[in-house]
């Protein structure tokens, strides 16, 4: 017993790395956030669905409305628009995530429900033209 | 070889899927338990990774192949009883991913326990990530790399506690 202890003790004195990757992944993701943050502060104009890679319609942010989303494998995702921002309310899949990800309003935030494969994106705005070179 | 080198290798043998099966059960039981907690994030691909406890037991106790073996055979089994395809598919990039960069972290000496188990949570969620990206055909999800990053940090490093604890007081009953 008292030679395993030695062991994880001898262990113990090495480098602390756990420190370093710590430090480096925080680091990272918060020059991540701050990039993204920056780049997409501007509310969007539009709201783009994509089911499995291609666009299928759009809507506008500035009218009030409730569509259904036909997704992958006869999904389906609630997409309800209302004053300015977007939000998923009712979904055909049990985990129900793209409900949990809330509203987005932001050019460049979106919505994602993985088991239907439909992203929804708010595009336009101030940044359009960075998007539409992006397109 | 003498009869009872044969019977200790057959013994060894025996010995051996058995606790390659104790592992595997745990190890499903861990992803039932965490499909039945109440709560999930409102992200995609985050998790606690309770699973991950017994991979990262067994790398330390048992040595690479064997908690690849786990690793491997939990994903599959867990992937055809309660998901589906596409779920199995996800589980085992993460699963993958995550598994080499444990192993190359533990071997370079760089980690204790909690810092390989770090590496293995981070790696687990880009691997899902990136399989995400690819199925929805869609760079938008990399809006989620920060916070990815940052939960596979946290929950990583909680297993990484757990376990070395968990190594340091079943050592002495495991067989090398």
């Amino acid at each position: 017993m008292g030679k395993k202890e030695g062991d994880i003790g001898k262990n113990r004195q090495k480098p602390c790395g756990e420190i370093v990757l710590a430090a480096a992944v925080l680091l990272t993701a918060l020059c991540c956030w701050l990039v993204w943050h920056f780049l997409h502060r501007e509310p969007g104009a539009w709201a783009s669905v994509e089911v499995e890679g291609l666009e299928t319609a759009r809507y506008p942010l500035t009218e009030d409305c409730t569509v259904v989303i036909e997704g992958y494998d006869g999904g389906r995702n609630t997409l309800v628009i209302e004053g300015g921002s977007v939000r998923v309310t009712d979904v055909s899949c049990p985990d129900r995530l793209c409900e949990k990800q809330g509203q987005i309003s932001g050019s460049g935030e979106t919505i994602v429900c993985l088991p239907n494969r439909v992203v929804i994106t708010v595009r336009g705005g101030e940044g359009t033209a960075l998007d539409g070179l992006a397109e | 070889m003498t009869k009872t080198a044969v019977n200790n290798q057959e013994k060894h043998a025996a010995k051996k899927v058995a606790l390659y099966g104790v592992l595997i059960a745990l190890a499903f039981v861990f992803s039932y338990v965490e499909a039945l907690l109440p709560f999930s994030f409102a992200v995609p691909g985050m998790k606690v990774g309770l699973a991950n406890l017994v991979v990262v037991a067994a790398l330390y106790l048992l040595g690479v192949r064997t908690a690849f073996g786990v690793s491997v055979i939990r994903i599959l089994l867990v992937g055809f009883t309660f998901g589906n395809l596409s779920t199995m598919m996800f589980s085992l990039s993460g699963g993958l991913l995550s598994f080499a960069v444990m192993a190359a972290c533990k071997n370079k000496a760089l980690f204790h326990v909690e810092g390989v188990s770090m590496a293995g949570g981070i790696a687990h969620n880009i691997g899902q990530l990136l399989v995400a990206a690819a199925v929805v055909e869609s760079a938008a999800l990399f809006y989620y790399v920060p916070v990815l990053l940052v939960s596979g940090l946290i929950t990583g490093g909680l297993i990484g506690l757990v376990a070395g604890q968990l190594i340091k007081r079943i050592r002495i009953y495991v067989p090398r």
